[in-house]
């Protein structure tokens, strides 16, 4: 028998919202809007533009869950759509070709890969990348999207992506190794 | 010594996913081979560092995202699939090459051509003019008032990333960009003007040419938008203005913001 206290699962809170409820709304960015928060800062690499897509991804949820059909899990639609929003704000301006210093501290805590080579170096190598190759390369091995789904998102051929991952892993191992 | 493996196969390697026979051969190899040891340590390493997760945690967003929820904000989404996209069909129809670009050139001329409007135009012109055609919220309507200045107006409406885009222009450089998105397979782009010259009407870009005076132009976007207009002011869905948009299209036409009537809110009587 289930608690009182437990709390909704995400397809109550989804028939909440778009109920009207706010309430839920709420309930649904305490648990995932931290989530949107690190996918959305992979893909533009600024804080800055990542709140913005949150803030627009929650603001605009009710509305753009009319279009969603409960075929996948709610988490894997939500990061679709916050993926989407942050590569359409990101067509939208010219990425920054430098790295704040200031981020490249913060991108140093965490995995352990001193002794194997420079994080800096391997940083820099990724943000160094032409921009369409950046975007498949995060998509493919971070994201875990599948090249037919990079594809659909990115308006290209599956063969595309695959041939743009191929030349960013070219491109990094080479920087990373100072070839 | 066997030949080295490629950087696909170590990265497949490193994932698990070779299969029996090139996992049990590359692992062989690598117990004897520095340097694709060295190689496989730097696909970790790149591999480690893109994924790392930033340890920072956004400013509180929650407040300001429920200000704008309790406003009555519309924000523009692009669908989160591919079948979520609406089918978008633009004037009289123009189909879809990619980056097909549907230009409507708003020139000076003088010939007097009524617009085409079809079944949906009593509810759009609700929506336009300020009150709802029903009380549920979709299909909506999205579109454009401009003022037409005497020099003429460039507009041009292009498919974009994950709906349209309208762009106005007058001499150099943009004067507003609007990105439409949203709608469903009802979704048409429309286009209404008094006395207007259709120019192209068939499938390929859309021209239409405007007399000098003819004061103003509405371009309507007819389906399940999210944003309607009144007077050459964007209102989202629940009365929201773009003040932005709004002032400089007051620019694009020279002068103060068009003098029109403000609309009612929609639902009003």
């Amino acid at each position: 028998m289930r608690g009182g206290a437990e709390p909704p699962d995400d397809e109550a809170l989804v028939a909440g919202l778009l109920d009207g409820s706010t309430a839920a709304l709420g309930q649904l960015f305490r648990r995932h809007g931290n989530d949107a928060y690190r996918l959305a800062l992979r893909i533009t690499g600024s804080p800055e533009e990542a709140e913005d897509v949150v803030q627009d991804v929650f603001t605009g949820l009710r509305r753009a869950l009319a279009r969603y059909e409960e075929r996948g899990s709610f988490p894997g639609w939500l990061r679709k759509l916050t993926t989407r929003t942050a590569l359409m704000r990101m067509r939208r301006r010219h990425r920054e070709q430098s790295v704040p210093m200031d981020v490249l501290a913060r991108r140093s805590d965490g995995v352990d890969v001193a002794g194997i080579v420079d994080r800096l170096v391997v940083r820099a190598a990724l943000d160094e990348l032409p921009e369409g190759q950046r975007r498949v390369f995060l998509l493919r091995e971070v994201e875990g999207y599948s090249h037919e789904e990079i594809a659909e998102m990115l308006e290209i051929s599956s063969a595309s992506s695959r041939v743009r991952l191929h030349r960013a892993w070219k491109l990094l191992e080479r920087r990373v190794q100072g070839r | 010594m066997s030949r080295h493996p490629s950087g696909r196969t170590l990265r497949a390697f490193d994932h698990s996913e070779t299969g029996p026979g090139s996992g049990s051969r590359t692992s062989r190899h690598l117990e004897t081979c520095d340097r694709c040891r060295r190689r496989l340590a730097t696909i970790r390493a790149i591999r480690a560092v893109a994924a790392e997760e930033e340890s920072e945690e956004p400013s509180d967003l929650w407040p300001s995202i429920r200000e704008r929820v309790e406003r009555g904000e519309a924000v523009l989404l692009p669908p989160a699939n591919r079948s979520e996209a609406p089918r978008r069909r633009l004037g009289t129809r123009i189909p879809r090459p990619v980056a097909t670009a549907a230009t409507v050139l708003l020139l000076a001329a003088g010939v007097v051509v009524a617009g085409t409007v079809g079944p949906l135009d009593e509810w759009v012109d609700g929506l336009v003019r300020g009150s709802a055609p029903s009380a549920t919220p979709e299909p909506m309507a999205a579109g454009i008032e401009i003022p037409v200045p005497a020099s003429g107006l460039i507009v041009e409406l292009r498919e974009a990333d994950a709906g349209l885009e309208l762009r106005v222009e007058r001499g150099q450089g943009a004067l507003a960009t609007l990105s439409l998105h949203g709608g469903d397979d009802r979704s048409r782009f429309l286009w209404e003007a008094d006395r207007v010259v259709v120019i192209s009407p068939g499938s390929g870009p859309l021209e239409l040419r405007v007399p000098e005076g003819a004061g103003k132009v509405r371009l309507v976007w007819r389906g399940a938008s999210l944003i309607a207009v009144s007077g050459g002011r964007i209102e989202l869905a629940g009365g929201v203005v773009l003040d932005e948009l709004h002032a400089r299209l007051g620019d694009l036409a020279g002068a103060p913001g068009p003098d029109l009537p403000a609309a009612d809110p929609p639902g009003s009587p």
